[in-house]
């Protein structure tokens, strides 16, 4: 409601019409019962406490410290993967009432364990890697490339972001193995630990 | 939902008053009930909303960088990140256990290098470098607990035949709480090597929280 004027204006001498009344009265409380808006409401005036929760933002994370949580991947699979079989490396499912601008952030880090370590760096071909990605819905929005074996702890952080459709969403950390043919006797021996490990997911409403 | 009731006069009616006065109690009664129903869809303007309304960014004191000089750390228990005499420790911040709805995001990186690894050590005896963010809710200077989910390591796991070094860089994205409600929560980052102290060096550090009220 910008502006709203007399439907009718009474003046002195009139004869008194209650259709007048009636009309007028009927113009502003149809305004009032539904269609206020910015012109009505002064600068500054919604301050936090006014806005209902979660009308612009939603932030989930899974997090853990090292310990039972930990992920061990197994060098004898080499395909993708978003855990062990018992623990994973981060999910978060969100139901979403509008679109939003989904941000993920990971970080993590992670042990090698059960030898295939090179005695040397000069050999390139004993060097087993793990990588990770960051899904929104099965999409890739980012990636740690390559940590190589030969680091026996190492961390990585990776961001992305998305813009989604209202409705369900899964924001899923994978990780995926490569051990060199050099180490293919010991692969199911060789074991990339994932320990402690942070997911945090802000959806932006729109 | 605040509504007003119109209370209708058509022709012919007796002239009373109690029409009349009736639409303006309601009038009365209902101004003060005014809720989002009464404002229509998208009907709200950026200008509608008080500043930090929704998102509140970092201040001066809850912001830290330092791009220029380093911290050698040796030591086999957490020291705080300080970096050419400022400590990398931002805050404070309050902390309302009882606001559901508020959320604090702490995000930090440094950068590490000259983590020596000396000829002949192996991947039990090599250095494993130790970094997390860390929270007091006394004061600037501590006491301080370490944010177990936080941390993160870095060494080698092989013999090398001559000292190398090792460099990298570490990142931060953490959702923080729950925790008791107080104004005087701080952020640090911690480093430390618990094998043998061995030496790295720290700089490039960021450190900043913000908090997302809606």
């Amino acid at each position: 409601m910008a502006h709203k004027f007399y439907q009718r204006y009474v003046q002195e001498g009139d004869i008194t019409d209650p259709r007048d009344w009636t009309l007028n009265q009927q113009d502003l409380i149809e305004e009032f019962n539904g269609r206020l808006d910015r012109d009505n409401i002064d600068q500054s005036v919604v301050t936090t406490t006014m806005i209902k929760g979660n009308a612009f933002s939603i932030i989930r994370n899974v997090d853990h410290a090292e310990g039972a949580a930990d992920v061990a991947l197994e060098g004898g699979t080499i395909a993708w993967r978003s855990g062990d079989g018992t623990n994973t490396l981060g999910r978060i499912e969100v139901d979403l009432s509008s679109a939003a601008l989904v941000w993920v952030w990971w970080s993590g880090y992670w042990e090698w364990t059960g030898g295939g370590f090179p005695s040397s760096i000069s050999s390139i071909s004993s060097v087993n890697t793990v990588r990770f990605r960051l899904t929104i819905d099965g999409i890739e929005v980012s990636r740690i490339h390559k940590s190589p074996g030969y680091r026996l702890f190492d961390c990585g952080f990776c961001v992305g972001s998305l813009a989604v459709d209202p409705g369900p969403h899964v924001i899923e950390v994978q990780a995926k193995m490569f051990i060199q043919p050099t180490n293919a006797a010991v692969q199911t021996a060789i074991f990339c630990t994932v320990k402690a490990r942070d997911l945090v997911m802000w959806a932006r409403r729109q | 939902m605040a509504r007003i009731t119109l209370q209708d006069i058509s022709i012919g009616d007796a002239i009373s008053s109690a029409e009349t006065n009736t639409t303006l109690q309601s009038w009365r009664d209902q101004s003060i009930n005014v809720d989002n129903e009464n404002v229509r869809s998208e009907g709200l303007h950026r200008r509608n909303f008080a500043a930090n309304a929704v998102v509140t960014p970092p201040n001066s004191n809850q912001y830290v960088s330092a791009p220029l000089g380093s911290m050698s750390i040796n030591s086999a228990t957490p020291v705080l990140v300080d970096i050419a005499g400022t400590p990398q420790v931002i805050g404070p911040f309050s902390f309302d256990l009882t606001d559901t709805n508020a959320e604090l995001l702490v995000f930090g990186s440094l950068q590490y290098r000259n983590g020596s690894h000396p000829v002949g050590v192996t991947s039990t005896s090599a250095g494993v470098w130790n970094m997390r963010l860390c929270y007091s809710t006394t004061a600037s200077t501590g006491p301080w607990t370490g944010i177990d989910e936080t941390l993160r390591k870095t060494g080698f796991g092989f013999v090398p035949p001559n000292t190398i070094y090792r460099h990298g860089s570490i990142s931060w994205a953490h959702r923080f709480g729950p925790i008791a409600t107080t104004s005087s929560l701080y952020f640090g980052i911690q480093v430390w090597e618990p094998r043998a102290a061995r030496l790295i060096k720290i700089e490039y550090t960021t450190l900043h929280a913000i908090y997302v009220q809606r």
